[in-house]
């Protein structure tokens, strides 16, 4: 509807409760002050529209207050942009975005709030940079993706569990309290063969003590296994045996002078002759706290016998208790597979698509499937089985075979007609109204919903506060699809529509 | 009747009818109407296509 001068000036009259010929006077009076005071000092304030403003070329420009272009914006206040494609250089986030394009429905596994889409997600504040103030748009569904999704890192094929990665940069803390504490793990007997000698004493003054970086940090530990050649210290302490390299050295600190009456044992348990083997082989020195405590050893053959078996033991137990984790790890992946299989109706049946050899017990199973497998026929492929469950649960790994997601995808109800699934949340859809009275917004919706039209109805509460009722017609996959659809509408849909995301 | 007075009566005049989307022509002022703006794709510099929403948008045409 145009206005033009005349009725605006018996608006005016009317408003002021006088004649048409003062109300236009009046109205020229404040015309040519705003003109004035824009040319004269370069804007014009105006209570309740905006700032007139001289532009560049000398015509008047107008900045309307903020509070009215909302108002007049009411119908797509709150929108902000939506992203159509990921960037070129693809992100692992963009990639999830992908992901959650694809199959939105599925891929978010909690029903997001469409009743709201002010809440959305702090990366979308950061990726819309040029968003429009005030509103949000509804996209939370595309970052839910789990984290174990991530693929992991494949294992190394000659060191499966990773034993040479503990090996190099010794066992954790935690893992060396499992050990016994007479477990040593000697890699060579006839490495110690000269053990004893002092002669390897300074160089281990000199230069190894870097390797050895536990003995630092464990000062409690060196406490409780100090040195004892008198055998003074109580037996339940020696029974914990860490004598060590260290205690010697500690020895060696305090300027081991060469003690008369020490014990040709004691001297027996130094081995710095071990270190000298590997600093002079290229091989790193492996589990240096692994030559611990012979002192429990009733004599220096049987205790290296032993201690060796004991290696030999924990060495062979390691991998074999990794061996049982994973077939347990596997034993319930595929149970929980099969379980699934049973519960998840059509979505089931797609899976099932895949030929698997199945054992004895899934035999039933497999006629079943053959019961439901889709037809082409559209239709037939969106009615489930009456007694199972139709929504179609967040499923781990069904969006990994590519043949199970072309199928599916036929299977899900996009389009513009039918009735309104919800199912589909996290779609789009194409908004053709955007009203203030819940009651109308409703009627629109049934309004459209009898004209066969896929019908959303949802609110926003703009920045304003106020709260906006929307609805939308369609239920489509993409942007694209949904422009698509739009060129199919009629006047004056067709001319007066946006696309959203369905939260 | 006061400046103010006459002011305030004319922005509320002017602001009902663009608020209706109406165009509202003032003689030796210009004309108020309502753009609007379709939504339309956009790529951003890092690859990305956004789809910017549709806004309705207060125009004033000044007059020559």
């Amino acid at each position: 509807m145009k206005l033009n001068h005349d009725e605006f000036t018996a608006l005016l009259a009317k408003a002021l409760d006088s004649d048409e010929k003062e109300a236009s006077l009046a109205l020229e009076a404040w015309v040519d002050a705003v003109v004035r005071e824009t040319e004269e000092n370069g804007s014009c304030d105006v209570t309740g529209l905006g700032t007139f403003r001289k532009g560049e070329d000398g015509s008047m420009i107008l900045e309307p207050e903020q509070s009215l272009s909302l108002e007049v914006n009411h119908k797509f206040a709150g929108m902000s942009p939506i992203e159509v494609s990921p960037p070129t250089s693809v992100r692992p986030e963009a990639e999830e975005d992908a992901a959650a394009d694809a199959d939105p429905g599925i891929s978010d596994p909690q029903k997001p709030d469409r009743e709201d889409d002010k809440i959305r997600d702090e990366d979308d504040k950061i990726r819309d940079e040029d968003e429009i103030p005030g509103e949000t748009i509804p996209e939370d569904t595309e970052q839910e993706i789990p984290a174990s999704d991530t693929p992991e890192e494949p294992a190394d094929e000659h060191d499966p569990f990773g034993i040479k990665e503990y090996e190099e940069e010794g066992f954790p803390d935690d893992l060396e309290e499992e050990l016994e504490p007479g477990a040593s793990f000697e890699p060579d007997a006839e490495s110690r063969s000269e053990e004893g000698k002092d002669e390897a004493e300074p160089e281990f003054e000199s230069g190894r003590r870097p390797e050895y970086p536990e003995h630092e940090k464990d000062t409690d530990d060196e406490s409780q296994f100090e040195y004892d050649p008198e055998g003074t210290s109580d037996p339940d302490e020696e029974k914990l045996g860490f004598d060590s390299e260290f205690d010697d050295e500690s020895d060696a600190e305090r300027g081991d002078e060469g003690d008369p009456d020490r014990e040709p044992d004691a001297e027996r348990e130094f081995e710095p002759v071990e270190r000298d083997d590997y600093a002079a082989s290229d091989k790193p020195f492996t589990l240096p706290k692994l030559s611990l405590s012979q002192r429990m050893k009733p004599s220096k053959g049987a205790s290296k016998n032993q201690s060796r078996n004991k290696s030999a033991k924990i060495m062979w137990l390691i991998p074999i208790a990794a061996l049982l984790i994973v077939a347990l790890l596997l034993y319930f992946h595929f149970d929980g597979q099969r379980l699934s299989r049973t519960h998840l109706g059509d979505q089931a049946v797609v899976q099932d698509e895949i030929p698997v050899p199945i054992p004895e017990e899934e035999n039933d199973e497999e006629q079943v499937v053959q019961e439901f497998v889709p037809s082409p026929d559209p239709a037939e492929e969106v009615a489930p089985p009456p007694d199972m469950d139709v929504r179609p649960e967040p499923v781990e790994d069904v969006a990994t075979e590519p043949a199970d997601e072309v199928i599916r995808d036929l299977a899900l109800p996009y389009g513009l007609m039918g009735p309104e699934e919800e199912v589909l949340i996290g779609a789009y859809t194409i908004v053709v109204h955007s009203l203030r009275n819940e009651r109308k917004s409703e009627i629109e919706k049934q309004r459209l919903e009898n004209q066969g039209y896929k019908a959303t109805r949802w609110s926003t509460v703009l920045p304003s506060g106020i709260t906006t009722y929307r609805v939308g017609i369609g239920q489509f996959k993409s942007v694209s699809d949904a422009e698509r659809a739009v060129e199919e509408l009629p006047e004056p849909f067709r001319s007066n529509n946006f696309i959203i995301r369905i939260r | 009747m006061t400046e103010n007075k006459i002011e305030k009566e004319i922005v509320t005049i002017l602001v009902a009818h663009l608020k209706k989307h109406d165009q509202v022509q003032i003689n030796g002022l210009g004309t108020f109407s309502i753009s609007h703006r379709k939504q339309e794709q956009k790529q951003e510099k890092d690859g990305r296509i956004v789809m910017n929403p549709p806004a309705d948008i207060i125009a004033f045409t000044p007059e020559k």
